[in-house]
C-alpha cells in the first residue's frame, strides 16, 4: 500500500493540474451567475446598483421583497405555483401512464408498423414545441379545452422523447430472458409488462419523470398560446407578464406596481428551485437510468 | 408424462431456413437431447416446442393436444433457461410461486407447492432470499424450482449448465439426471456439449444446418455414427478422418508417403470412389504392427498429458496430424518415429456425401 502512493511522476502531476484548471474554469465561469443570483435575493433595488456584485444583502431586504412579490394582488404568485404544480404532476403523470407501456411495446413485440410508429416517435421527438403550438391550440379549441387544466395536461403529456427513453431502456436493459420465461409462465402480454418488466423499471420512471417534470415545469411558449386568462397562468407566464408589466426590468422609473428587480430576481429563483430540488433529490436515479444502456446487468 | 410429437417443423427468418423439415417422436418419459454446434437450429427447435416462437410450417403434438397454435402457457410445458431468467424484484419464493399465482391458485397450494419444489432443491433456507444474493448454482436450482412446480408434462433445458464453472456443472447435471428420475417427466434439453449430451440422454438428437442428422442413444451415436457430422461431433478428441479410395468391394487405397491399402469386410465398397475413412483417437495404436491392419510409421510432433491419458499428434505426412489416446505410462516423446497400427474393424467408412457405409 505504501508503494501506492508515492509521489507521481511529474508529468502526470501536471495532467492533473492541467485537468482540475480547466474544470476550475469552467465551474467559475458557469457558476458565477447562479452565485450572483442567490446573492442578489438577499439585496434591494438601490444596493443592487450601489454595491459591489458579489457583497452580502441582508436578510430583511429579501424579507421587503418577498412580502411585496407574494402580497401583490391577494397572492396571485401563489395561484400560479399551484396550477403550475397543477399541470406538471398531471403533465408527468399522464405522460408516464402513455409513455412506458408504448415503449415496452415497441421494444419487446414486434407487430406491423412498428418501425413506422418509431421512426414518427422520433421526427416527433425533434419536432420544435413552437411549431406543435398553433396546430395544439385549434384542436384544444375544436374541442373547447382552451383556458382548462384538462387542456394544458392533456397538451404537455404528449412525450415523444419519453417513448423513446422508454423503448431504449426496455430493448437494453430488460432481458428477452425475463420476458420467455413470464409468458412461460402464463402471463398474458399486459401481465409481462405489469408484474415483471414495470418492476424493474424504477431508473426509467425515475429519468421520464425528471425529463417531463424538466420540460413541463418551465414550459413557457405552450401555456402563453393555450392560457389567456391569468388566474390560469402557469409560474413562468404568471411572472413573464407581472414581470413586463410593471417594467422591472427597463431602466426608466419604476411603475406602482411594488415589482423591481428584485423580485424578479426572487421569482427566477422560484422558478428554478423546485427543478434543483428534484434533481438533488432523484439525481441517483436519473443518473443510473441514463447509463443503464451501458452496462451490462 | 406425455409424447411429444414433431411433424415436418420448418422455420424461415425471411430467406434463411433454420430449420428445415424436422420430424420427431419423443417417448413418455423419455430424456431427449438436442446436440449440435451453435446456429444447427437446436436452441430454435425448443423455443418452437416452447411456443416461445411460431414454426413457418408443421405441426406440434404434446401428449394427445395437437399444440402448433397454443401460447407456451397452455403447451403444459417449462422452461429452463440459460440466463436462469428469474425475476430480478422477486423474492425466490416468488419466483417458484409466479406460475400458481397467475393462475390464481389458492394461498395454501401455493405455499405447500412452493415448499415441497423447494425441499427437492434444497431451496428451503433461501426462500425470503433476492436472485442476486444467490451464486450461480443456488439461481439455476430456482429457475429448475419454478419449473418443477407446475408439474409440467414436459421439461425444456435451453443450455442450462453453460453459465456454470466446470465443477458446478457436473453437480448440476447430475442432479438434472435425479430430477428425471424422480419425476419421470418427459424431458428435452438442449446443449452444445457432448458430455452433457452423452451422460444425461436416454436419445440424442444430432442437429446440423436446421436437419436431424442422426437419432439414437448415446451409444448408437458414440459407434455407429451416421454421417461425418456426427461422427466428427460425438467424440473427445474429435475422430481422425483420412482420405481414401475404394479399390474393389472391399478394398480401400490410402495415398500415404508410399500407397497403402486395407480389407475392410464390415462393408460393401461396390460402386464407390472416393471415400473417407474415420479412426477414433482411442482405436489407434502406435508402438506395434498387426498383421492384415494400415500399419505406417510417424512423428510425434506434440504430446498433451491429462494425468490419465495423453493426446500424441502424430505427422504421417498428411495435411492434419493424426490424434491418438496412449495410456498415461506411455513412453514415447515428443519427436520419437514411432510405427502406427489401425485394425480394420476400427475403420468408419464414408462414401464421397460424407454418409457411412456399412
Amino acid at each position: 500500500m505504501a508503494a501506492a502512493q508515492k509521489t507521481p511522476p511529474l508529468n502526470a502531476r501536471l495532467g492533473w493540474f492541467i485537468v482540475w484548471l480547466c474544470l476550475g474554469l469552467a465551474f467559475v465561469f458557469y457558476a458565477t451567475p447562479i452565485l450572483w443570483l442567490l446573492l442578489a435575493a438577499f439585496r434591494d433595488e438601490p444596493t443592487l446598483f450601489s454595491s459591489g456584485p458579489f457583497s452580502l444583502g441582508r436578510f430583511e431586504m429579501l424579507a421587503q421583497t418577498w412580502h411585496n412579490l407574494t402580497t401583490y394582488n391577494d397572492f396571485q404568485i401563489g395561484r400560479w405555483a399551484l396550477n403550475s404544480a397543477i399541470y406538471t404532476i398531471g403533465g408527468v403523470s399522464l405522460s408516464l401512464v402513455a409513455v412506458l407501456p408504448a415503449g415496452f411495446i415497441l421494444a419487446t413485440y414486434d407487430f406491423a408498423l412498428r418501425k413506422t410508429i418509431l421512426v414518427l416517435t422520433l421526427v416527433a421527438m425533434i419536432t420544435p414545441n413552437t411549431v406543435v403550438a398553433l396546430p395544439i391550440f385549434l384542436q384544444m379549441q375544436a374541442f373547447g379545452l382552451n383556458n382548462s387544466y384538462l387542456g394544458m395536461i392533456i397538451a404537455t403529456a404528449f412525450f415523444p422523447f419519453g417513448v423513446y427513453l422508454a423503448y431504449i431502456y426496455y430493448a437494453t436493459s430488460l432481458p428477452n430472458g425475463l420476458i420467455d420465461a413470464a409468458r412461460i409462465d402464463g402471463a398474458s402480454r399486459f401481465e409481462v409488462f405489469s408484474k415483471v418488466a414495470l418492476p424493474l423499471s424504477k431508473p426509467l420512471i425515475a429519468l421520464v419523470a425528471f425529463f417531463s417534470f424538466l420540460a413541463n415545469w418551465s414550459n413557457y411558449f405552450l401555456a402563453f398560446v393555450l392560457l389567456t386568462k391569468d388566474e390560469l397562468y402557469s409560474l413562468p407566464i404568471g411572472l413573464a407578464v407581472l414581470v413586463s408589466s410593471s417594467g422591472a426590468l427597463g431602466n426608466d422609473v419604476a411603475s406602482d406596481i411594488p415589482i423591481n428587480k428584485p423580485e424578479a430576481i426572487v421569482a427566477a429563483i422560484l422558478v428554478i428551485a423546485p427543478v434543483l430540488l428534484l434533481f438533488l433529490a432523484s439525481q441517483k436515479y436519473v443518473r443510473a437510468g441514463t447509463l443503464s444502456g451501458a452496462e451490462k446487468g | 408424462m406425455s409424447k411429444v410429437l414433431l411433424r415436418n417443423i420448418r422455420k424461415s427468418f425471411g430467406a434463411l431456413e433454420v430449420i428445415a423439415g424436422v420430424d420427431l417422436d419423443i417417448e413418455p418419459g423419455e430424456f431427449v437431447v438436442f446436440v449440435g454446434p451453435s446456429g444447427s437450429g437446436k436452441s430454435t427447435m425448443l423455443r418452437i416446442l416452447a411456443g416461445l416462437e411460431d414454426a413457418t410450417a408443421g405441426q406440434i403434438q404434446i401428449g394427445d393436444h395437437d399444440v402448433t397454435y397454443a401460447s407456451p402457457a397452455e403447451r403444459g410445458i417449462a422452461m429452463v433457461f440459460q440466463s436462469y431468467a428469474l425475476y430480478p424484484h422477486k423474492s425466490v419464493f416468488e419466483n417458484i410461486a409466479f406460475n400458481l399465482r397467475l393462475n390464481k391458485v389458492s394461498k395454501a397450494e401455493v405455499d405447500s407447492r412452493v415448499h415441497e419444489a423447494a425441499r427437492i432443491l434444497r431451496l428451503t433456507e433461501l426462500l425470503e432470499r433476492k436472485p442476486s444474493q444467490l451464486s450461480g448454482g443456488q439461481r439455476q436450482r430456482v429457475a429448475i424450482g419454478r419449473a418443477i412446480v407446475r408439474n409440467p408434462e414436459v421439461f425444456l433445458f435451453d443450455e442450462p449448465l453453460s453459465n456454470l464453472d466446470a465443477a458446478l456443472r457436473v453437480e448440476m447435471r447430475f442432479e438434472i439426471e435425479k430430477l428425471h428420475r424422480n419425476v419421470g417427466a418427459t424431458m428435452v434439453y438442449v446443449t452444445h456439449d457432448q458430455v452433457e449430451a452423452m451422460t444425461l440422454a436416454d436419445r440424442i438428437v444430432a442437429f446440423d444446418g436446421g436437419r436431424i442428422q442422426q437419432i439414437g442413444t448415446p451409444l448408437e451415436l458414440y459407434n455407429h455414427p451416421n454421417n461425418l457430422f456426427v461422427a466428427g461431433f460425438i467424440g473427445s478428441p474429435k475422430m481422425n478422418f483420412i482420405a481414401a479410395t475404394a479399390a474393389g468391394s472391399n478394398l480401400v487405397q490410402i495415398e500415404l508417403a508410399e500407397q497403402k491399402s486395407v480389407a475392410l469386410n464390415q462393408c460393401d465398397l461396390t460402386g464407390q470412389s472416393d471415400l473417407t475413412l474415420g479412426i477414433r483417437p482411442e482405436a489407434v495404436q502406435i508402438g506395434t504392427e498387426q498383421t492384415d491392419a494400415l500399419n505406417f510409421r510417424g512423428e510425434i510432433v506434440s504430446l498433451e498429458q491429462l494425468g490419465h491419458v495423453s493426446y500424441a499428434h502424430i505427422d504421417y505426412g498428411s495435411e492434419t496430424p493424426l490424434v491418438v489416446q496412449l495410456p498415461a505410462s506411455a513412453s514415447e516423446k515428443r519427436g520419437d518415429i514411432v510405427p502406427v497400427s489401425i485394425a480394420p474393424d476400427d475403420f468408419h467408412v464414408f462414401d464421397g456425401t460424407g454418409q457411412s457405409i456399412r
